[in-house]
Parts: structure tokens; C-alpha cells; sequence
């Protein structure tokens, strides 16, 4: 049907819209909300290869992901929670301690 | 024993010559310098057993009638194609030299043993230590065989000299005395050194008798290079042997003991300069400009110092500028093609040079003084110094029958003969310092040994061992001329350059010299036997500016000051600056260059993540655009295998 | 199916991803943007679909939808202070990286395009069966160790953002 080419277009424009939004937001849960939508353009181009390849590695590998996303969500925002607790400020431009 | 057969052994093992006085050398040194009888027993006994195997080598070249010279040679190490060697060369030069050397040594460390005899124990070791290292050196010299091994022996022998002059090394004059020859010396040898590099460059050999071969192909590729190797080499020759403009260190030697003066500063070392161009003679030959210079040099060098030595009034700078003098007419004679007369003149001015310094030492050992001005009727109470000196100054004045008198004939003809362009002034300086010399020397002996004491007068004759060797050397300085008759002249025989030398037989210098001498003689006796010092007084007065010319040494020592501070300490100073600012800068700059990269960098780690990432990402990107550029737009699957 | 209308198919929900993503990185309301990314999962979920991958699409809506996005909305909520901070960085900052997403997205992009890809377009969907089965037979082990992972991030969690004991 579709050359593969386009979903891999795809999911790099995603891949990049979530680094932009990485490196550019200042707020913490924006970017963890960006490196949400990284996780899922890899995970897109995980299904994608599943398919045109024939192979159940790629649904198999994208679960484990969906999985291990969801770990790491709670305990990012745990860590947020946490900082705001002890800087009152989730802006990371102001939080640089570990600087020289 | 066949003496024929000794003679061939002794040449065969010529190196043992030096041999013996280095080895006296190192066995004082092992002995720490403790024994007061065994330095000079062993030096001594070493210079003599060196002086009968230097008669075995004469008698051998004698024997071999102006045979090629023998060679001995034992190869040292090769640098690339360059191979060195420590080689003895030994023709009739050497052989002359050897016998003169060990024989004139070895009477000095004889009258030494007189001489020194206040010194104590360490420092009389140490004196003859120095001595037996000095002879070595010396007899090392003259059986160099190639230019290496002749600098290396020079050096040595500069060494021994700044050694034996800074003897009495707590009084400053003397340290200072030795820290000038050392470093006048080094700075022709300077000269000397670039002369032997460029010349053992270009012939790929230092053996003098490869090289003399080589030399007229390197003139047909070089045109001119010989003269400019001839003058570096001579630059040696004006350090060592006190030429202008390098004569300044041998007056200021004199702080040196006088058997030291009498050794290296009147019969051995200074005359190493000589012997130099004559072994080297055949490079000098190659390039007439270049003998032309040394002509011109030791003309003006006799005329300079012995100027100087008119009005100097310590007895043993009177004898270092006539010393001076007498090396310039060894050059002036060299220069000219008198090759027999140079070396001639450099065998008699040994022994009657040597004479003078060891009454003039047996004087001041008695009076304890150097000063003229305070002697007077010496010859009274010491006549044994007083006749032997006597007959050193009539050598040097060159009265006949005195060996001297041949000597200064057979140079004065020689520069009478010579008729290239300019030889006007070498003939004219030739004659004057002939009045000159006879002048000075014989107002030295009158304001010694004549007339009414005017200082000291409780003294007496010295002991044997200082008298013997006087007597040794005047029946030399009084006989050896004879070796040059006009008639049978077996000096010349000897010792000459290329073919026989034909002499015109004109009479006239003889003559003339002879008018001169005793002209001079005439006018210092008239001068200083009656009231010496109240004539010198008047003659002062009357010519005030000239006095002080002579006694400022021609200014040469403050000209050569004013060099030293300029040229040397403004050289230096730049070169200390550029030490400092550029070189220790660039290390500092290094060193400051990295602290401050690192404090720029420090900033790096600002603890944001977010710049991280964009670092992480700036990254990533050259990376896959220089994986594309490096592999032209490559595609990736080239990492699936296709 | 028509080539036609699967072209248009995927337009569709690429746009729709695509759109809610930029939302996502350029809304100045933090809750609008969560909601944006809840717009988003959706679309890649419809994606899945599109790609014959039921389950995981099924599960990324369970999951991302119902949870990760929920999670993130609770805790912008439940902490009133944390919706007030500021979110965009001032315009310069902005403009530069996009410009640099840009080259970047040339690049790879460019990389991409000039590959050569080896694959015919898909025929056979791949069913749960299948997954079920790769799950428990080859997969087990990382399976068994994802639990292990839930556990761990489900504790410390709990550990991290309880409140501090009044002392």
C-alpha cells in the first residue's frame, strides 16, 4: 500500500516535535509530556517495521515500551512533586545546582 | 744496544713520549697531592725518560735522511663516512719539537724544584701535576696527526695554562690573569674550530696528510674557500700565540709562577701558534693572501709589543712583550716563505727566552721583588744569573757568534728578499724592532744586574738546582746557532718546505741588523748605566703623551673592554631577554593558556538539563551529517548488511 | 483497499498527530496541553490500527490514554501552584530551535529518503494469536521482568512523593 517511507516521515516529525519540546519548554512536566510523545514516535516506528518485516518482535517490543513509559511517567512526576517541594519552582531554568 | 735500532723503536712508539709525563700526572693526582719528594721525582724522571726516547726519534729522522714521515694511527670512532682517529705524525717538525719540549721542560721542573720551594706540600704536588699534564699535552700536540686530534691537544694545553697562570689562585689578579688568557685564547680558537670543520667537511677527512692531498681538487670546486679556512685556522694561532689583536692575556700571564712564564709562555704553548702554521703549512702556500695576513699581522705584532716594552718597568712584562715580539717575527718570517727561518728562530727564542725568564725568576726569588726601579747591581752577588742573562740578551739582540744572530739573519733576509706589493712595511718593521730589542733588552740587564743596589741588598746566588739548568740553557741559547751556518746550514737540512730553498747571498741585512743591534746597545748603555732612574724621569718628561700611549699598551685592554661590554653584554642582553619573554614565555603561555580554557570551560556545566540536550542534540547531528559527508550520503542500511 | 483510501486514511491521522503534538510543545496552559497529548495518543492509536496492530492499540489507548495522561493531569491538578509557571521561554530561544529542528529533520529526513528500503507494502495481518503466543514462549523472560520494573517504579513512586512526617 503505503511505501514505508512515509510512516518513517512520520515518526521523525514526531521524534523532533518532542525534542523541541524537550529542549525549549521551560515548565518540567511540559517536558516530560514531550519526552512522552519521543517514546511513542520510536514506538510508531517500531510497529511500522512489525509490519512490512512480518515479524512479531516489533508489537512485542512496542508493549515493553508502552509498559516501561508508564513506569517511568509516575516516577518522573514523583520527582517533580518533590522539587517543587524543596525549590518551589518547577522552571528548570532555575533549577542549576549541580553546576560549577 | 743498535742505536739505529732504538731509534726506529722509538718512532715506532712514538706515543709513548706523552705518555709518560700524562701517567707522572695521574700518579701525583692518585697520590692526593701528599708527597712532597715524589711529584718531582716522578715528573722529572718522566720528562727525561720522554727526552732520550725524543733523542731516539731525532737520531731516527735524522737517519732517514728527509724520508716520508711515519705515521701511526688507531682509529677512535666513525660518525656516518668520518671516520677519527688519535694518530702520530712524525717528521722532522715533530721530531725537532719533541727533543725541544721535553729537553726545556724538563730543566724547568728541574729549577723549579728551587724556585718553589716556599710553596706547601699539597700546593708543590699540585704544580708539578699541572706541569707533568701541561708536557703531555704539549708533546701530544706536536705528534697530532690529524685536525681533531691537534684541537683537542690545544685545548688541553689552554687548559694547563689557565691552570698554571691562576696558580696562586687566592689572589684575585692571578684568578683574573687566568680567566682572560682562557677566554682570549678560546675566542681565536673559535676561528680555529670553524677553520677545521669547514675544511674536514669539505675534504671528508681530518688527516693532515689526506687533506693536503685533497686540496687542489676543493680548490678547483671551491674557488677561494682555502684562503678563508687559512685565515680561520691562523685565528688560532693569534690567540694562542698573542698576535694583534688577541696579545692582551700574555702580559696579564705573568701573574702565573716563572717557571710557568718560562714554560708555557715563552718556549712551549705560545709557540704552538707557530708550529701550527708551519704544520699546516702546505693549506697556508695554497693561498698566498692568506700568508700575506700572517706577515702583516706579526710584523705589526713585533712593532706593537715591542714599543710597549720600552718603558714597562717589571722585568717579567719586559720579557712578555719581547716574547710577544719575537712570536711576530716567527709569523713575519712564515709569512714571507721563510719557513726554515720561522721555525729556525722558534728553536733559539725557546732556549734564550726560556733563559731570560729563569735568571729573571732566580732575581726575583732572591730580591723578592719584580720592580727594576728597585734592583741594581744584582750581577755582584748573583753572578752566575747575571752572565747567563747576559747572554740571553745578546741572543735576542742577535749579536754573533749567539744563536740568535742566525736566527735574525736568516728571518731578515728572508723578508729582505721578499718583493711582493706592500713589502716595504714588513721590511721597515723588521729593522726597527731589531734597534728596538736590543734596546729595551739591554736596559733591562743594566737596570738589573748594574750599577748601585737601589733595593734590597741581603741576598745571594741561588742554590743548584736553579743555577744548573740557567747554565744548561745559556750553552744552548749561546751554541745551538750554529746549526744554521751560512755555509753547512744543517737546519736547514731539517727542517724546510718543498725543495731547498736557494738564499740570495746579498750580506746587506746581516749588516744592517748588526749596525742596529749594537746601536741599540750603545744607546741603553749610554742611557741607564749611570743614574738609570733620574734618565727616565727626564726622557718622561720630554715625551709625556708617548709615555702614556706606551704604558696604556696602545689602549688595546680598554679597546677591548668597550668590545666585551658592548658587543658581549649586548648580545647577551638580548639573548636574555628573548630566555625570558619568548621562551619562557611560550612554556608559561602553555601552561596559562590551559588554566584559562579551563576556567572558560568550566562554564559548560551549567547544571540546566536542557542544555545538555541541545549539546546531546548538536552532537548527534554532526555526527550524521558527517557520517554523510564521509561517506557521500552513504544510506544506513550499509549497517543491516545490505 | 484502494491505495486511494489509504492514503487518505493516513493523511488523516498523521495530521491529526502531527497537529496535536505541535499543541502539545506550544500552548501556553499546561492543561491545554495535556489535552492535546491526549489527542495525540489517540491518533497513534488510530495509527495502530491502520497498521494491523490491534492489541497495541488497544493497549496504548488503555494505557498512555487512561494512564499516563490521567496521571499527568492529576498531579497538574492536584498541585494548583504548577499551572501557574510559565511554560514558553522567550521568542528568540524558541526561533533558534526550531531552525535546528529543522536542519535536523532535513538530515535525517534526507537519510530516510535516500535509503533503499527492502520491504514490499504488508499483505497478512499479524494477529494476537501470534502475540500472545511470542509473549509467553520467546518473550517471557523480558516479560516477567517488566513486572519486576512496575513493582520498583510503583514503590518508589509511593516513597518519593509521600508527605514529609510532621516533626
Amino acid at each position: 500500500m503505503i511505501g514505508i517511507e512515509y510512516y518513517l516521515i512520520l515518526s521523525l516529525l514526531l521524534l523532533l516535535i518532542g525534542v523541541y519540546g524537550a529542549i525549549t519548554l521551560r515548565h518540567a512536566i511540559g517536558i516530560l509530556m514531550s519526552i512522552e510523545l519521543i517514546f511513542n514516535a520510536a514506538n510508531i516506528n517500531l510497529i511500522v517495521f512489525s509490519q512490512y518485516m512480518q515479524s512479531m518482535l516489533g508489537q512485542v517490543f512496542a508493549l515493553f515500551v508502552i509498559a516501561i513509559a508508564a513506569a517511568e511517567a509516575a516516577v518522573g512526576l514523583a520527582i517533580i512533586i518533590m522539587v517543587y517541594r524543596n525549590f518551589h519552582s518547577v522552571s528548570v531554568d532555575e533549577i542549576d545546582l549541580l553546576k560549577w | 744496544m743498535n742505536l739505529e735500532f732504538f731509534a726506529q723503536k722509538c718512532i715506532n712508539y712514538v706515543f709513548i713520549i706523552p705518555l709518560l709525563p700524562f701517567l707522572a700526572f695521574l700518579l701525583i693526582v692518585a697520590s692526593g697531592l701528599k708527597f712532597r719528594k715524589l711529584a718531582p721525582a716522578l715528573s722529572i724522571s718522566a720528562m727525561f725518560l720522554a727526552f732520550i726516547m725524543a733523542c731516539g726519534v731525532l737520531y731516527g729522522r735524522i737517519l732517514s735522511h728527509n724520508g716520508p714521515a711515519n705515521e701511526i694511527s688507531f682509529p677512535w670512532f666513525s660518525i656516518g663516512n668520518f671516520q677519527l682517529e688519535i694518530g702520530f705524525l712524525v717528521d722532522n717538525l715533530t721530531a725537532m719539537m719533541v727533543t725541544m719540549v721535553s729537553l726545556i721542560g724538563g730543566l724547568i721542573q728541574i729549577y723549579s724544584l728551587g724556585y718553589m720551594e716556599h710553596e706547601k706540600d699539597a700546593g708543590f704536588a699540585r704544580f708539578y701535576a699541572y706541569m707533568s699534564l701541561f708536557s703531555a699535552s704539549m708533546l701530544g700536540l706536536v705528534m697530532a696527526n690529524n685536525f681533531v686530534e691537534i684541537y683537542m691537544f690545544w685545548e688541553l694545553v689552554g687548559l694547563c695554562s689557565y691552570f698554571l697562570i691562576g696558580f696562586w689562585y687566592n689572589k684575585k689578579s692571578a684568578s683574573d690573569a687566568a680567566k682572560k688568557a682562557f677566554v682570549v685564547t678560546r675566542f681565536g680558537d673559535l676561528g680555529f674550530l670553524i677553520g677545521i670543520i669547514m675544511l674536514a667537511t669539505l675534504a671528508g677527512t681530518a688527516n693532515f696528510l689526506q687533506v693536503a692531498g685533497i686540496l687542489p681538487s676543493i680548490n678547483m670546486v671551491h674557488g677561494g674557500i682555502i684562503a678563508v679556512i687559512a685565515v680561520l685556522l691562523f685565528m688560532g694561532a693569534v690567540g694562542k700565540s698573542a698576535q694583534f689583536p688577541l696579545q692582551i692575556w700574555l702580559p696579564d700571564a705573568m701573574e702565573g709562577p716563572t717557571p710557568v712564564s718560562a714554560l708555557i709562555h715563552a718556549a712551549t704553548m705560545v709557540a704552538a701558534g707557530v708550529f701550527m702554521v708551519s704544520r699546516l703549512y702546505n693549506i697556508f702556500s695554497f693561498a698566498p693572501s692568506s700568508l700575506m695576513l700572517v706577515a702583516y699581522i706579526g710584523a705589526f705584532t713585533a712593532f706593537l709589543a715591542a714599543t710597549i716594552a720600552l718603558v714597562q718597568n717589571d722585568i717579567k712584562s719586559v720579557l712578555a712583550y719581547s716574547t710577544i715580539s719575537q712570536l711576530g717575527y716567527m709569523m713575519l718570517a712564515l709569512g714571507v716563505g721563510g719557513y726554515t727561518a720561522g721555525n729556525f728562530h722558534l728553536l733559539t727564542h725557546a732556549f734564550f727566552k726560556a733563559l731570560l725568564f729563569l735568571c729573571a725568576g732566580s732575581v726575583i726569588h732572591a730580591l723578592h721583588t719584580n720592580d727594576m726601579r728597585e734592583m741594581g747591581g744584582v750581577g755582584k752577588k748573583m753572578p752566575i744569573t747575571g752572565i747567563t742573562y747576559l747572554i740571553g740578551c745578546l741572543a735576542i739582540a742577535g749579536i754573533p757568534p749567539f744563536s740568535g744572530f742566525f736566527s735574525k739573519d736568516e728571518i731578515l733576509s728572508a723578508v729582505y728578499n721578499f718583493s711582493q706589493p706592500g713589502a716595504a712595511f714588513l721590511k721597515i718593521t723588521g729593522f726597527l724592532v731589531v734597534l728596538m730589542t736590543a734596546f729595551y733588552m739591554f736596559r733591562s740587564y743594566i737596570m738589573t744586574f748594574c750599577g748601585q743596589p737601589r733595593g734590597k741588598t741581603e741576598y745571594k746566588e741561588s742554590k743548584l738546582n736553579m743555577t744548573i739548568p740557567l747554565t744548561i740553557l745559556a750553552f744552548f741559547a749561546a751554541f745551538i746557532g750554529f746549526l744554521g751556518l751560512p755555509s753547512m746550514n744543517l737546519f736547514r737540512d731539517f727542517i724546510h718546505y718543498g725543495g731547498v730553498e736557494t738564499v740570495a747571498e746579498s750580506h746587506l741585512p746581516m749588516y744592517l741588523s748588526l749596525i742596529l743591534a749594537v746601536l741599540g746597545i750603545l744607546t741603553a748603555v749610554a742611557l741607564y748605566n749611570k743614574k738609570p732612574v733620574e734618565n727616565e724621569s727626564l726622557l718622561r718628561s720630554k715625551f709625556p703623551l708617548l709615555y702614556k700611549f706606551l704604558e696604556n699598551k696602545w689602549y688595546m685592554d680598554d679597546f677591548w673592554s668597550l668590545m666585551v661590554k658592548y658587543f658581549l653584554f649586548g648580545i647577551a642582553k638580548v639573548m636574555s631577554f628573548i630566555d625570558t619573554y619568548i621562551i619562557d614565555g611560550i612554556v608559561r603561555g602553555i601552561g596559562a593558556l590551559t588554566y584559562y580554557l579551563g576556567v572558560q570551560l568550566r562554564y559548560e556545566q551549567s547544571g540546566k538539563a536542557q542544555q545538555y540536550m541541545v549539546i546531546i542534540m548538536i552532537f548527534i547531528a554532526t555526527v550524521l551529517v558527517g557520517w554523510q559527508v564521509a561517506f557521500k550520503f552513504f544510506p544506513l542500511n550499509i549497517l543491516f548488511g545490505g | 483497499m484502494t491505495s486511494g483510501a489509504g492514503y487518505l486514511s493516513f493523511i488523516f491521522v498523521s495530521l491529526v498527530i502531527l497537529v496535536a503534538g505541535i499543541m502539545v510543545v506550544s500552548l501556553r496552559n499546561l492543561i491545554y496541553s495535556a489535552l492535546a497529548l491526549i489527542l495525540c495518543f489517540s491518533g497513534i492509536a488510530g495509527l495502530y490500527l491502520q497498521l494491523k496492530a490491534e492489541f497495541v492499540a488497544g493497549v496504548q489507548v488503555l494505557i498512555y490514554v487512561g494512564a499516563v495522561a490521567v496521571l499527568i493531569l492529576f498531579v497538574i491538578m492536584l498541585t494548583p501552584d504548577l499551572v501557574k509557571a510559565k511554560t514558553q521561554p522567550e521568542l528568540g530561544k524558541r526561533l533558534v530551535n526550531i531552525a535546528g529542528m529543522f536542519f535536523l529533520f532535513v538530515v535525517m529526513g534526507g537519510i530516510l529518503i535516500w535509503s533503499t528500503w527492502n520491504s514490499g507494502c504488508p499483505q497478512a495481518a499479524l494477529g494476537v494469536k501470534e502475540l500472545g503466543r511470542g509473549l509467553f514462549s520467546t518473550y517471557l523472560l523480558p516479560f516477567e521482568i517488566l513486572s519486576l520494573v512496575l513493582l520498583a517504579a510503583l514503590i518508589g513512586s509511593l516513597v518519593l512523593a509521600r508527605k514529609e512526617e510532621e516533626k
